[in-house]
């Protein structure tokens, strides 16, 4: 029966058409929000992720970056470095503020670098210096391409303005932009001394980092050793926890019109093809032969549909990257995933209101001329 | 005709509704039909052949009785048994062909043998001598759309044999033909019942089918009935004066125990405001007469 359901779908390509369609687009409306929030969820951890430490010191209390405060006495880099086990300490004094360019206005994580402390600095560089001096910063390609920021153009951070002197790479997003400048500046903006919020550590060849981390939490007072691994998935839970409600409620909206749009297809295909159900019964099919060919109609215009979605979308997003280089997007395969599992319940849902249908076709209509 | 009947019915009754607006569609009917018997139900619009066709190919569940089809105790069986019943045992030929648009000439012949042992790759062969014997030959890859009607009831009649059932139940097959188209597809039909050896019960008003039929049931007011000896029975609709065929006709009353046949619904609503008028003036007495004369 299966073959006679595609063949019936198949016989009207408009409607079909049409159907497929418009449940792709309310799929595709889907994926880019889950592309939004994955794009965006990745950048709130681009900084962590591309530090190289091997474990992460802070506050004791604290436990990851994003939207956290952190204190730790200089001093304490100074203990950390006599750890065994330790190659190197880098320092970062860490501030979450609005940042202005001309009108242009952005939240940002402001990294406050030592001299030498080039390994917490940007990752890659667009142009310019990536280690600022006094009075200088750093700032995100993206950023300065919105607020037409160009090297040597001042930028207000708090009550302090600095002159640009590089643009990085990779650092901008909607939530959170990086942008590092000399830690002394930080320090005066901040109106503290003696002050850090992060160590950096580096471990000697050979050190397991979750050890090192438990050594260190022993031998420095007050303090949070994390390895670099839990730190980075500690701030991707955070993030993520952030907007997870809203994109879910975005899924379940996309996921429902995508429902009625496969169910309504299906409904108005049964409705048509009433009389050829009832031949079909009177021939000997049996009801539930008819309700798995149903099923099938919901289920090849939910796969066409995601299909084509998955492919709008993958056209879709390095056009709008391009255009709007402020908005972070992913397509990711678990995105991916998820809504095909989602396809599954809507392609299920969708075909049980024309099974219904199905259900109440009387066979012996087919004598009503 | 001494084969133990392919269809066999007793005291078969269908009552739709209940109470006061209970209409008893079907009346008693009992009936056996044999291997290539071709029988013929006719009778006045609305007298319950369609109910009666209905559930003598288990599409109906009847209110009383028993429909025996092949040996088999339809009307004892489940629900969910029916649809093998009248997959393996039963072929149906419309008045509208009811072809699934969907699909080829062939598609559409192979369409039941899905339902069988076998499939459609040993009814193939079948398939092919079908559509060779009807003329299809050449349309197998057609959509219905592209069919005359005459080939869509030839495809319907493939269809319906391509399970090699024992008993082929037609509902008025000649309706939507022209002449030429009607006689060949009641040839095929014929031949059907007294080539193969199937059982063959039509339900029709085509009077050309009389010549070719078995046996003749009159069906009236859902019970089978003797069939007078003439053709028919014309009488004149007391309101217009237009000749009408007694026992086709579908709209009558009986007024001071004599039963009046009308054209139209508007002439009888004309004869209920004022029966009188039309009794006394016009009364026409139900006159048998041979078909073509006055």
């Amino acid at each position: 029966m299966w073959y006679w359901g595609f063949k019936s779908l198949l016989s009207q390509p408009l409607a079909l058409l049409a159907s497929v369609l418009a449940a792709a687009a309310a799929f595709l409306l889907v994926l880019l929000f889950e592309a939004v929030y994955a794009g965006e969820s990745r950048q709130i951890v681009a900084y962590v992720e591309n530090s190289p430490a091997d474990v992460w010191v802070m506050q004791r209390g604290v436990s990851n970056m994003h939207m956290a405060t952190s204190y730790v006495s200089d001093w304490k880099a100074t203990e950390v470095a006599r750890v065994a086990g330790v190659a190197r300490v880098d320092g970062i004094l860490y501030l979450n503020t609005v940042v202005a360019a001309g009108s242009a206005r952005w939240f940002a994580y402001v990294v406050g670098l030592d001299p030498g402390a080039t390994r917490a600095g940007p990752w890659a560089m667009a142009s310019g210096r990536a280690l600022p001096r006094a009075g200088e910063a750093v700032v995100p390609e993206a950023f300065a391409a919105m607020s037409g920021l160009r090297l040597g153009d001042p930028l207000r951070i708090a009550d302090g303005e600095f002159a640009v002197v590089g643009f990085s790479k990779g650092t901008f997003s909607m939530a959170n932009s990086v942008i590092f400048v000399a830690r002394t500046d930080l320090e005066d903006l901040m109106s503290s001394l003696d002050i850090l919020s992060f160590l950096l550590v580096e471990a000697e060849s050979g050190v397991d980092a979750a050890a090192l981390a438990a050594r260190i939490e022993r031998q420095v007072d007050k303090v949070t050793a994390v390895p670099a691994r839990q730190f980075v998935s500690n701030d991707r839970r955070m993030a993520m926890q952030m907007g997870v409600e809203t994109i879910a409620l975005m899924t379940v909206i996309g996921g429902a019109l995508a429902t009625l749009l496969v169910a309504f297809t299906c409904y108005s295909l049964v409705a048509r093809q009433r009389r050829e159900l009832a031949v079909a019964k009177a021939l000997g099919v049996r009801s539930g032969a008819l309700y798995a060919a149903v099923m099938a109609q919901a289920g090849a215009v939910t796969v066409a549909s995601l299909a084509l979605a998955t492919l709008l979308a993958a056209a879709v997003i390095p056009v709008v990257a391009s255009l709007v280089p402020q908005v972070s997007l992913a397509l990711t395969g678990q995105s991916v995933a998820r809504l095909a599992a989602a396809g599954v319940v809507v392609a299920v849902l969708a075909g049980l209101w024309p099974a219904r249908q199905v259900a109440r076709v009387d066979p012996a209509s087919v004598f009503q001329s | 005709m001494n084969a133990d009947p392919v269809l066999s019915c007793r005291h078969l009754v269908k009552v739709f509704g209940s109470g006061h607006t209970a209409v008893r569609a079907v009346d008693d009917v009992s009936l056996d039909v044999r291997p290539g018997e071709l029988v013929l139900v006719m009778g006045p619009s609305g007298s319950g052949k369609t109910t009666l066709l209905s559930m003598l190919g288990a599409l109906l569940r009847p209110t009383s009785g028993q429909v025996l089809i092949d040996g088999v105790d339809a009307t004892a069986l489940e629900e969910r048994r029916l649809p093998a019943i009248r997959a393996t045992r039963v072929g149906f030929v419309f008045q509208a062909f009811n072809l699934l648009e969907a699909l080829t000439v062939e598609e559409n012949v192979l369409f039941p043998a899905r339902l069988v042992r076998g499939g459609v790759e040993a009814a193939r062969p079948r398939a092919d001598s079908l559509l060779a014997r009807l003329g299809l030959e050449g349309r197998r890859d057609k959509l219905p759309r592209t069919l005359s009607g005459g080939e869509k009831q030839r495809v319907a009649i493939a269809r319906a044999l391509i399970n090699a059932p024992p008993l082929i139940l037609a509902d008025e097959p000649t309706g939507n033909l022209d002449s030429s188209n009607g006689q060949a597809v009641m040839m095929i039909l014929h031949d059907i019942a007294r080539d193969e050896g199937r059982a063959v019960v039509m339900v029709t008003h085509d009077e050309r089918v009389e010549e070719v039929a078995d046996r003749i049931l009159w069906l009236e007011d859902g019970a089978l009935r003797d069939r007078r000896a003439e053709t028919h029975a014309w009488a004149v609709d007391p309101v217009c004066g237009m000749r009408v065929d007694e026992w086709t006709a579908a709209i009558s009353r009986v007024h001071e125990g004599v039963r009046y046949v009308f054209c139209s619904e508007r002439c009888l609503e004309r004869f209920q405001d004022d029966p009188a008028a039309y009794v006394e003036l016009k009364q026409s007495p139900v006159t048998p007469v041979d078909g073509e004369d006055d």
